[in-house]
């Protein structure tokens, strides 16, 4: 759902995660005061009009990164307009009071920078990382399309087109795509929570109807600065960092708190079963999703450690067993897409070898995870996980930009923002019997819904008659 | 309405000096928002980060970038052994002996390496590029001696086993199959071919050449290629040089040996004439276009005058393709060009995917822009923001360990000469417009230019046929030819007008034209053996009275 990107080439699911707005490994990793890293050192604090400002100090190289959440996403969208929040992110670069429309990543990218935004389920971010001494420049930026979004009908009509053809990029021209798309929202219905029962990147139909006034009412009740969090990290003086932030972003007016969300779903209401025929597939795959809790339910540690266990890397168990052992899925994994203050969904996942019958994917599969529910896992096993989930938090802030995201993370989904110093401590306490325990409380069948995904029967290329 | 929910930051209140803004009255605005953007302060100068370089005595150099912001660790070991070494029939060797580097060692099975490594929260893994093959392992920086130890065991080590190469084979097999059915790789496949031909950049692995690779070829081409001499370890992270080098001769220092003469593959064929060739994905929703053509070797001072100016054709959201073909029309997510470096000759591309309705006009544009940076010197203010983002941006590039010892690796390894890194931002800000255009003149030939299109045919053929000559192939690269005959041509993009009849007779197609039904498949194109005679007959102008047979049962119409 970013706003522009170039298209990814990558794996079919590294395509699938990004996506559900997710890396495969899922976002905001918590950070650690494991191994040598430290704390990430950041001050706060909010202006009146509601905007809450976090900034953290690192002088390592000239630039600095600017990332501005707005709390809401696709989870807001009303039946009729999925899509709306993604296409209104489109708009955002339209222009504003005294930006025109493209202005926004001209003026960026001819001051060395980059930029770009993307829409999740929660929350929907815009960043800029810039060279230092122009800081001024992101913010303003910021802070104008914040107080002054000014659309178009031609505008609008231009990125619906734009976003229409995002969707054919990303969901309609690829194979497995469009299931696991839908397969996300399938475990929730909508009447009940319609926030996840439907995707982020909409419908057609419903992209065509969204109107201009749809646009003002949308920016109104949820672009506001009580609505927001800036976060600033990298080469920042603190005294000119006020400076600017009070100039551009303190007369901006706050807005009626947004309306709330409701979602109401159950654990485990029993096993559903789906066959799709993929027009695009050359190999038939299994999808299972399964409902998680939301991101901040105390469940959420052993769940992320549980799915690097079956799921994340050469050694897990299914890459062990039904990629290599019995040679039955060209890859086979499992992730969460948990970054959500409602339900998430985990799915497990196995692409079939040439000439493997889907169904002894799926079983196959299945086995993993009941072995897990049935027997638990290894010290060895807790051991690497844990390992592995230090190194990637420690990775993902080696940039301005991954340490700001963090930040963010924290800041919508945790309690307290200082959480990210100190919710290492959650994943240290996880023990065996807690990863058997939620194993068995959300990988239980009655919680999932099984998607078995086959190539549809086209006619054989012309090639091959001769 | 307006009610404001105050919240206070937590671990710091404002202090009083730097809150003026919210002590004025409520009502006025503190200070006029500024209507124009804020000027730069003053850049403070970036300079490449120092790295060291040295050569042991089996020829292996190593380069190693001290970078203490976090505790990580990277090393990387490149061979000037990638796919293009591939023997010619056996497409798909390089990648797999890459794949069996980590499979099995005199000590350590594959689950066993899989878990030291991991077991520490690392990662190793190894894959083959057009020119390089290329080890990597990760890990955090207290994992030094672990790292270097695995990467020494499986370079100096691996017993690449049968069984393993069977498992690979098996899941290269399927790989292929999942690429062939996405468009994006099917696109980059076919133009890599229809580039190079039978060049080695021009050869992909196939379903037969697979099948044809031996534990033999895998076990000769590690022996031969993979040796000391010339090959580059790069190591990046929170260690010193001196802990390095100590690792380097511990775990490297027996190691010895010459790979045969690995001379850049030969300069390609030039192609003179533009033609596209569209692969046939059957209900395929967008066409996705790619087109360019073959350039320079890497050291070619071209390069910076061509930077220059396929950053203004297509290098971001701030280049022409994005503005037009996306901001402007909609017809696109977006539109770019880019410059990609060999070893040997490089080319250029430029992309987009678009819906079939509008596939003739974003190519007719795509083409339209590359004449214009090919005859018109690019205007001052728009080389200004050229530069602005390719210097600007440098230091962006070079934030983590992992992206300096990418930059530094790269510079070695295509031979880019040792002050490149460091005049690479002034020798872009040197080109003047006059030389970017010179540079797109030459090297983004039109007509020249190799034009694929994956999409499908029923909705693409007439819509491309009336820019340049199409020749159809299937996925696998299987030539078909319309049960039509192709129709009138014109290979000038600019024109924009189509033939009469070109229209006419889709016209005459959208009312029920006859496919020709001896295609028992229902797609509307047939082999060309099976349609040998009217692909002769062709050059003819088609008659434009439209055949008003029913279609035939079976087939289809678009």
């Amino acid at each position: 759902m970013i706003g522009f990107a170039r298209p990814a080439r990558t794996a079919a699911f590294r395509l699938l995660a990004a996506l559900a707005g997710l890396g495969a490994t899922g976002a905001g990793l918590p950070p650690g005061l494991w191994g040598q890293a430290g704390p990430i050192k950041y001050e706060a604090f909010s202006l009146p009009n509601g905007l809450r400002v976090i900034y953290a100090i690192d002088h390592a190289a000239p630039i600095v990164t600017v990332d501005l959440w707005y709390a809401t996403g696709a989870r807001n969208e009303r039946p009729g307009h999925s899509g709306f929040a993604h296409l209104f992110e489109h708009l955002m670069f339209q222009g504003s009071a005294h930006v025109k429309k493209s202005e926004h990543f001209q003026l960026i990218e001819r001051a060395g920078g980059t930029l770009n935004g993307s829409t999740h389920d929660d929350y929907t971010n815009y960043y800029e990382t810039v060279p230092s001494n122009r800081l001024n420049l992101a913010l303003w930026l910021e802070a104008d399309r914040m107080r002054s979004l000014a659309v178009t009908q031609q505008n609008l009509d231009n990125q619906r087109e734009t976003v229409k053809e995002e969707k054919r990029l990303r969901v309609d021209n690829q194979p497995y795509a469009a299931t696991f798309g839908d397969g996300t929202t399938w475990p929730f219905d909508s009447a009940g929570c319609f926030a996840y029962a439907h995707t982020a990147i909409g419908s057609i139909p419903d992209l065509d109807a969204a109107r201009l006034a749809d646009v003002q009412a949308f920016f109104e009740t949820y672009y506001a600065p009580n609505n927001a969090t800036l976060v600033v990290v990298g080469d920042v003086k603190p005294v000119l960092l006020r400076q600017f932030v009070n100039a551009y972003f303190a007369d901006i007016p706050s807005h009626a708190a947004p309306p709330p969300v409701h979602c109401k779903w159950t654990l485990a209401p029993g096993t559903a079963r789906r066959e799709v025929e993929d027009a695009h597939a050359t190999l038939p795959a299994v999808m299972r999703f399964y409902r998680l809790a939301p991101h901040d339910h105390a469940d959420t540690p052993a769940l992320q450690l549980l799915s690097v266990i079956l799921g994340q890397g050469e050694s897990s168990r299914l890459n062990v067993t039904v990629v290599r052992r019995e040679r039955a899925a060209l890859q086979a994994g499992l992730f969460g897409l948990d970054e959500r203050r409602g339900p998430g969904v985990l799915v497990a996942y196995g692409i079939a070898n040439q000439g493997v019958p889907v169904q002894r994917l799926d079983s196959l599969i299945a086995t993993q995870l009941d072995s897990v529910r049935r027997a638990g896992v290894t010290a060895d096993e807790l051991t690497r996980a844990k390992n592995t989930y230090r190194a990637d938090f420690v990775h993902t802030r080696e940039t301005t930009f991954g340490r700001a995201e963090a930040l963010e993370h924290y800041t919508l989904f945790h309690a307290r923002t200082a959480d990210i110093n100190t919710d290492l401590e959650r994943y240290l306490a996880v023990t065996a019997a807690d990863v058997q325990r939620v194993a068995a409380r959300y990988l239980d069948p009655a919680n999932a819904v099984i998607v078995i995904v086959r190539p549809k029967a086209t006619p054989a290329r012309a090639g091959d008659t001769r | 309405m307006k009610a404001v929910p105050q919240r206070r930051g937590r671990s710091m209140v404002p202090l009083a000096a730097l809150t003026l803004a919210w002590a004025q009255p409520s009502g006025l605005p503190a200070q006029a928002f500024p209507s124009t953007p804020p000027k730069p302060a003053r850049l403070s100068p970036v300079h490449f980060p120092p790295f060291q370089e040295s050569t042991l005595p089996s020829g292996l150099a190593l380069v190693v970038i001290e970078h203490h912001a976090q505790p990580v660790l990277s090393v990387s070991l490149a061979w000037r052994a990638g796919a293009a070494a591939d023997p010619v029939g056996k497409e798909g060797l390089a990648g797999l002996v890459a794949e069996l580097l980590s499979k099995g060692t005199e000590t350590r099975g594959a689950d066993q390496i899989a878990q030291a490594i991991e077991g520490v929260g690392g990662s190793l893994s190894a894959s083959a590029g057009d020119d390089f093959l290329t080890v990597t392992a990760d890990a955090l920086s207290d994992q030094a001696e672990l790292v270097f130890t695995l990467l020494g065991d499986v370079t100096l080590h691996a017993t690449f086993p049968d069984s393993e190469l069977e498992l690979a084979r098996t899941r290269a097999l399927s790989t292929l199959a999942l690429e062939l059915s996405e468009p994006g790789p099917l696109a980059q496949r076919r133009f890599a071919t229809e580039l190079y031909g039978r060049h080695p950049y021009g050869r992909s692995p196939t379903r037969e050449s697979y099948h044809a690779i031996t534990r033999d070829d895998v076990l000769q081409f590690a022996r031969q290629r993979l040796r000391p001499a010339g090959a580059l370890l790069v190591v990046a992270g929170d260690v010193t040089e001196e802990q390095v080098r100590e690792l380097a001769a511990r775990v490297f220092g027996a190691w010895h040996g010459t790979p045969p003469g690995a001379a850049p593959p030969p300069p390609p064929a030039v192609r003179v004439t533009t033609d596209i060739v569209l692969v046939h994905r059957p209900g395929s929703a967008q066409a996705n276009i790619a087109l360019g053509n073959t350039t320079i070797g890497p050291t070619d001072p071209l390069y910076y005058p061509a930077r220059v100016a396929a950053q203004a054709l297509g290098g971001g959201a701030d280049s022409r393709l994005f503005l037009i073909l996306r901001e402007q029309k909609g017809w696109t997510y977006g539109a770019y060009a880019a410059l990609r470096r060999y070893r040997g000759v490089g080319y250029w591309q430029a992309s987009a995917e678009v819906r079939p309705e509008v596939a003739d006009s974003a190519l007719r544009e795509l083409l339209h822009q590359v004449d214009r940076v090919r005859t018109e010197a690019i205007p001052a203010s728009e080389l200004a923001a050229v530069k602005g983002y390719l210097i600007g941006s440098f230091p962006l590039t070079i934030e983590t360990p992992s992206q300096i010892a990418g930059q530094v690796g790269t510079a070695k390894l295509l031979g880019l000469g040792d002050d490149y890194l460091h005049r690479y931002r002034e020798r872009l800000n040197a080109v003047t417009a006059r030389e970017a255009q010179a540079a797109a003149a030459r090297l983004f030939r039109h007509p020249g230019l190799t034009i694929v299109v994956v999409g499908d045919a029923t909705k693409l053929y007439e819509r491309l046929a009336a820019i340049a000559p199409v020749r159809l192939v299937d996925i696998d690269g299987q030539r078909l030819t319309p049960a039509e005959p192709p129709l009138s041509r014109s290979i000038r993009p600019s024109s924009g007008r189509a033939p009469i009849a070109r229209k006419c007779c889709s016209k005459a197609r959208r009312s029920g034209l006859r496919w020709r039904a001896s295609n028992p498949r229902g797609i509307p194109w047939c082999t060309r053996s099976a349609t040998a005679a009217v692909a002769r007959s062709s050059s003819k102008p088609l008659s434009c009275s439209p055949r008003q047979t029913p279609p035939r049962a079976g087939s289809t119409r678009s």
